[in-house]
């Protein structure tokens, strides 16, 4: 099972990309916990997480093909 | 890129006519209210804010402007159009950066619900800012 992950605003610089794909995660929480260990910087960030252009707020689980994003607070203006 | 709510660097005087044009056709329209926001040089640190490059989710900034426009009709009902575009790119201090277009049958409604599209789309619009500094170094604003 394939997800594609996006990054915006200040998690690009944590990263240090914009998109990735990752195989075998199965929820939201997988995933933090991958992400929190290859990226150790984006755990001291706040962050929302959409899959599928929707903002979840609780655990949720994923489908093949899904687009997660992590969001960091908007600041639009 | 094709999104209605973006658009690529500044929000320039042309782009503002021509959607204020537009809002103009209804003569039932008593009342035109915008918002223009614009990019401050603000001072940070000894340093000056030379321009902002922001960024955007386009899929999900598209989703959440429509949402917003909905709810602004249900609850204002004598707004007859609301335009918005929001800058995407580079837009040096001093351009503008959100235009946000609201008309009304009357005045009333119009500044109501253009003050409460406006905090709606600071709220939930999935846009960012990285603020460019004179001396080249950057902060993102959140």
């Amino acid at each position: 099972m394939k997800i594609k992950i996006l990054f915006f605003g200040i998690l690009t610089d944590a990263v240090e990309t914009d998109a990735m794909e990752m195989e075998n995660i199965y929820s939201i929480w997988e995933l933090k916990q991958k992400l929190f260990a290859q990226f150790p910087k984006l755990a001291t960030h706040n962050f929302q997480i959409s899959v599928n252009k929707k903002i979840e707020k609780g655990d949720f689980l994923f489908q093949h093909k899904d687009e997660i994003a992590l969001l960091p607070p908007f600041a639009g203006g | 890129m094709e999104n209605i709510f973006l658009c690529q660097g500044a929000i320039g005087n042309e782009l503002v006519n021509a959607i204020t044009s537009i809002h103009s056709e209804n003569k039932t329209t008593g009342g035109h209210a915008f918002f223009l926001g614009a990019v401050r040089n603000d001072v940070v640190n000894d340093k000056k804010v030379v321009e902002i490059n922001y960024s955007a989710y386009p899929e999900m900034v598209e989703n959440e402007m429509k949402s917003i426009i909905s709810e602004i009709y249900e609850k204002y009902k004598d707004v007859q159009k609301i335009s918005i575009k929001h800058s995407v790119g580079v837009v040096k201090a001093g351009e503008n950066s959100l235009f946000v277009l609201v008309s009304a049958g009357h005045r009333v409604e119009a500044f109501k619900a253009l003050e409460e599209s406006v905090n709606l789309i600071k709220a939930r619009i999935p846009i960012w800012k990285k603020e460019l500094l004179d001396d080249g170094s950057y902060f993102w604003t959140e």
